[in-house]
């Protein structure tokens, strides 16, 4: 039929344009004849009136057909890393109920088991490279957004964007008190070297405020949240580190882990090498705190811990032989544990992947502690099965919501 | 198809096809399904189960138009069941006993030039330029008469006449330089321009 109609076509362009040899004619009339379907089709589109009602119908399919993309549009749309094929399974599936239990089937039984995805479950993804850049001037920068180049000028400082999405300042020092910000959402982290080639690498819902230019006397950081940082060696301008306007670091060449997230109720500084003297003395006067006799030089290979509100030289705690690498392992694609809390894990998986865990009262203050590695670059739905698997506690995705239940 | 690399690149095919088809095809599919179960929502339905069942479907469409007559067979089959309608002599609902047969099923291809003819007139006429856009529109799709598409449009009567005519040949001529394959149309227009 195919064929024919490929004929036919030919026949009717030249009988359009009045370019119809008679013998052609003949033929045309003879296809007429010959072929029932063509007879019928020509009939039903040479009927107006029929014509008429299936283009009405027609149109109002492809009206429902728009308003079914838009649907499926809706709650994907968010997800930029789903793949075309998944896309239309997932919409399928959005569809009809029968569908979704197809789809389970078909396309990940591994997650099935974890995490049943209801129709409007999008994936969520690990954290990525996001930060706002505030600068002296309260400006702020949308740095994810931003391609590669020069992102602002402070003073006589050039603030660059690499290839990689890194943040760097290069220029002049000078004494000019600029500060900006850094600070990243939860499921962002970024990665800055200040003026004096100080590396930062910031983790998700954190800060870290900064001069655009250190100066000649002290250089003084102030940090919330969490950050590693490989200091730039310069004996003559020690590196000082404020944690949460409470307490201070000062380092001298070195390289360290600091977490102070207020909600871990804990501030932890990890040292992997050099030297750092912790001073659990407020520093809201800042004259001299490192002078005071409350502080501590911690060795390489140890971590110093204190609660927050308790920072007298008593309350801080020294662990020797610590595993630094898990105290870092963020930076480096895992999430490495120690004899961890349950309620830690679950804040950290809070941060990095930006949902909130929803437990009963009873299991956040589950005594146990886990010890393990989780690889910090899959989505959730990857690793919520792991982490059953460990804790023995069942995990539900809903949006931006893990229920944890008891099996 | 005994090598397990060799069965993964057809699937991955297959998936591409079927999503590709899921995009061009799905608002057609709707429209024929429709027509035979007058309901849009279990048209719905029906549709999204017909796509999920091709992908456990181990079959290899041999080629765009094999698919897409696969995807009516289905849809048809699943709308008579739906209706539950003896007038198909397919009333298995097994997949390999529908997947032997749709091939050779003539009246799917006549269905599938109506439909492709359907796509084509409406698919033209919202490439043309606005004015004959609308006039078709309102004409030919909504079926107003010119008093209706004079209000509508705030044109004279008298003018919408000429109008007419005039987008009726655009769409004409737009279809001939296209070299569309499926002449009927052009015949169809024929008719209808008198």
């Amino acid at each position: 039929m195919k064929d024919d109609v490929a004929d036919w076509h030919d026949l009717i362009l030249k009988y359009l344009k009045e370019d119809l040899t008679a013998a052609e004619q003949l033929r045309v009339d003879e296809l007429y004849r010959q072929s029932p379907s063509f007879k019928k089709l020509s009939d039903e589109f040479s009927d107006p009136v029929l014509l008429q009602s299936r283009l009405l119908q027609f149109d109002l399919a492809m009206q429902e057909w728009a308003a079914v993309r838009e649907t499926e549009r809706t709650p994907v749309a968010p997800v930029r890393t789903m793949n075309r094929r998944s896309r239309w399974i997932w919409a399928a599936a959005a569809i009809s109920a029968a569908s979704i239990v197809m789809y389970m089937y078909l396309v990940n039984p591994a997650e099935r088991q974890m995490s049943p995805p209801t129709a409007q479950q999008q994936a969520i993804l690990p954290a990525s490279q996001k930060a706002v850049l505030i600068l002296a001037d309260q400006h702020t920068i949308e740095l994810d957004d931003l391609r590669k180049g020069v992102v602002a000028q402070e003073g006589e400082t050039v603030i660059e964007k690499s290839g990689d999405g890194a943040l760097s300042y290069q220029g002049k020092e000078s004494t000019a008190a600029l500060l900006n910000t850094l600070r990243t959402p939860r499921g962002g982290f970024y990665h800055v070297t200040l003026s004096d080639g100080t590396k930062v690498w910031l983790n998700a819902a954190s800060s870290l405020r900064y001069p655009v230019s250190f100066g000649t006397a002290e250089r003084r950081v102030l940090l919330t949240g969490q950050a590693y940082f490989e200091v730039a060696h310069d004996a003559k301008r020690p590196f000082r580190v404020v944690v949460n306007e409470q307490s201070q670091v000062e380092v001298l060449g070195t390289h360290f882990d600091i977490s102070a997230y207020l909600d871990d109720n804990e501030t932890k500084t990890t040292l992997l090498e050099g030297s750092v003297r912790v001073s659990p003395v407020p520093v809201s006067g800042v004259s001299s705190p490192l002078l005071s006799p409350g502080h501590i030089i911690l060795q390489p290979g140890q971590q110093a811990r204190f609660l927050v509100g308790q920072m007298t030289q008593q309350g801080i705690v020294v662990n020797k032989n610590v595993d630094t690498e898990a105290a870092i392992s963020w930076m480096k694609g895992s999430f490495s544990y120690d004899k961890a809390s349950f309620a830690l894990v679950v804040r950290q998986l809070e941060r990095w992947y930006d949902v909130d865990f929803v437990l009963p009262k009873h299991l956040a203050a589950l005594p146990d502690r886990y010890t393990g590695d989780f690889q910090s670059s899959i989505p959730l739905s990857e690793l919520l099965p792991q982490l059953s698997q460990i804790t023995g506690l069942s995990f539900q995705l809903e949006g931006k919501k893990v229920i944890v239940r008891s099996k | 198809m005994t090598d397990p690399q060799e069965t993964k690149s057809h699937q991955k095919r297959k998936h591409e096809m079927l999503s590709e088809l899921y995009d061009s095809y799905y608002g057609m599919l709707l429209f024929y399904t429709k027509q035979l179960v007058r309901n849009a929502e279990v048209a719905k339905d029906i549709i999204s189960e017909v796509f999920a069942s091709m992908l456990k479907l181990s079959h290899d469409f041999q080629s765009v138009a094999d698919a897409q007559a696969y995807l009516l067979v289905s849809c048809r089959n699943r709308a008579y069941n739906y209706l539950g309608a003896a007038h198909t002599t397919r009333s298995s609902t097994s997949l390999s006993a529908i997947s032997d047969d749709w091939a050779t099923d003539d009246t799917i291809h006549e269905e599938m030039v109506r439909l492709e003819l359907l796509r084509t007139i409406y698919k033209e006429i919202n490439a043309l330029p606005t004015y004959a856009r609308d006039i078709l529109n309102l004409s030919f799709i909504k079926g107003l008469s010119n008093q209706e598409i004079a209000e509508e449009l705030q044109k004279p009567v008298g003018n919408i006449r000429a109008l007419k005519a005039q987008a009726l040949k655009l769409l004409r001529l737009r279809i001939i330089e296209k070299k569309l394959t499926y002449t009927l149309l052009l015949l169809m227009l024929e008719e209808v321009a008198h």
